[in-house]
């Protein structure tokens, strides 16, 4: 064919790549007969996305590896031992702050500086006692349950009870695992456990890296943070100082 | 020794029992993939050295959501998005940089390293502007599937059998949707556009 013919196709519009699980599903027929259309078109003028599909089978084929040079594969399973060996790993202490050289002080000055030693010391033992019972919790678990919650199958109203996740009161740490693929177009994130009935259990910031595919987040919590009942996790989501609620999740603690 | 011809399925039930994924399976899976992940970013055209660290990349991933995984769906399907997401990362990094890295002329009309480029005359311009819309439309009024056939054969430059993969369709079908394809453009676009819609060549 000619390359006039070919440079006239080059001028058609490309549009944007589907992402991978779009692409994915094409082959297995998973599409509605527009998307199909949709990919199909984008594939016809994608050199990237069609060998990308090409390779899908490819990655079922043991053959397919038959000339992939493997002379680094035993550095590359070392690297990533350590990776999952630091990541597995207890978090670093937090740091010790820099030490200052003393200043000559009043004695009010000084009467005013141990009253507040005093306070920040009963302050810092609470704070580790209750550290320390947390830890216990959380460390001396004998049962603990995961719930991996997909918005899709446990919205709540309307889910089957059987779809509708549902951990035992007896697990001493409940963990929660939140998908939230597709979801990573704002800048912050936060979580809110309230109860079905209303009242809210608790809430936290959610990191997720927008230029990261780690689509699940997980959300531990002690026994003695929630008791037996139905219960919601809602996702918002930050841009531009403004929140909006993007995703909510059902379950249930017997 | 390891049992080469394990299933996939059975590891990963066995990963996916485990309260923390056991290092002897996951190596089984690793040793099982490690091959065809590199080859699949080996054919994106990356250095050996980027191969292997967007295969540890996909595996670390591969490690975090092995929990996650659902079992009634395809394995490979799963890795399959977990590299291209890994490839399409690497690439916004890499363009980024590129971007970064451009040299830019200090006057105007000025260009840092490249030779100045020899302008077509106004008038062929035009010309080539207008047949090649007149091209495009004659493309765009074909029916879609043999569109897509003409497109993947002439802008891909690929083999019926790559077409038939990618459309889903036997390779009979591609071969008589581009035979037609043809016959219709030559027919519509008439004898001006002859040298523009040749035979196709013998499929190799």
């Amino acid at each position: 064919m000619s390359d006039e013919l070919r440079d006239a196709m080059a001028e058609s519009g490309l549009g944007a790549h589907p992402d991978p699980e779009r692409l994915a599903a094409y082959p297995a027929g998973e599409l509605s007969p527009e998307e199909e259309g949709r990919v199909q078109d984008h594939l016809a003028l994608c050199r990237e996305c069609a060998a990308l599909l090409l390779d899908l089978d490819g990655l079922a084929d043991p053959g397919f590896g038959a000339g992939a040079d493997l002379s680094g594969k035993e550095a590359v399973w070392q690297r990533l031992r350590e990776e999952i060996g630091r990541e597995e790993a207890p978090s670093a202490p937090p740091p010790v702050l820099p030490f200052r050289r003393p200043v000559r002080s009043s004695p009010r000055r000084l009467q005013a500086l141990a009253a507040s030693l005093l306070v920040a010391v009963l302050g810092l033992s609470f704070w580790v006692a209750s550290l320390q019972q947390r830890v216990a919790e959380l460390s001396g678990a004998r049962t603990a349950a995961v719930l991996p919650l997909d918005a899709e199958t446990t919205r709540g109203e309307g889910s089957p009870a059987s779809s509708l996740q549902t951990a035992s009161s007896d697990a001493d740490v409940i963990t929660l695992i939140l998908n939230g693929a597709g979801q990573r177009r704002y800048e912050r994130y936060r979580f809110e456990i309230v109860r079905a009935g209303g009242g809210r259990v608790t809430s936290g910031p959610i990191e997720w890296d927008p230029d990261s595919y780690d689509d699940f987040k997980p959300i531990a919590l002690a026994r003695r943070e929630i008791g037996p009942g139905d219960y919601r996790v809602r996702l918002y989501g930050r841009s531009g100082g403004r929140e909006e609620p993007i995703q909510e999740y059902a379950f249930r603690v017997r | 020794m390891d049992d080469p011809s394990e299933p996939v399925q059975e590891i990963i039930e066995r990963l996916q029992a485990a309260d923390s994924p056991r290092e002897e399976d996951f190596r089984r899976l690793f040793d099982l993939y490690y091959p065809r992940v590199v080859q699949f970013f080996a054919r994106r055209g990356f250095p050996p050295q980027d191969c292997q660290d967007l295969t540890q990349e996909t595996f670390l991933w591969i490690y975090r959501g092995i929990g996650t995984f659902r079992r009634d769906a395809r394995f490979e399907t799963w890795l399959f998005t977990i590299a291209t997401n890994a490839w399409r990362k690497r690439l916004r990094h890499g363009t980024a940089g590129k971007r970064e890295g451009r040299e830019v002329p200090l006057e105007p009309g000025g260009t840092a390293n490249e030779p100045p480029a020899q302008e077509p005359a106004a008038d062929q311009e035009m010309v080539r502007r207008e047949r090649s819309r007149r091209l495009r439309e004659a493309v765009g009024r074909l029916p879609e599937q043999m569109r897509r056939c003409l497109t993947l054969r002439v802008y891909q430059e690929m083999k019926y059998r790559e077409i038939a993969a990618l459309l889903r369709l036997s390779p009979a079908t591609v071969k008589v949707h581009l035979f037609q394809a043809r016959r219709r453009l030559r027919e519509e676009l008439g004898p001006y556009f002859a040298d523009a819609v040749p035979e196709d060549e013998a499929e190799t």
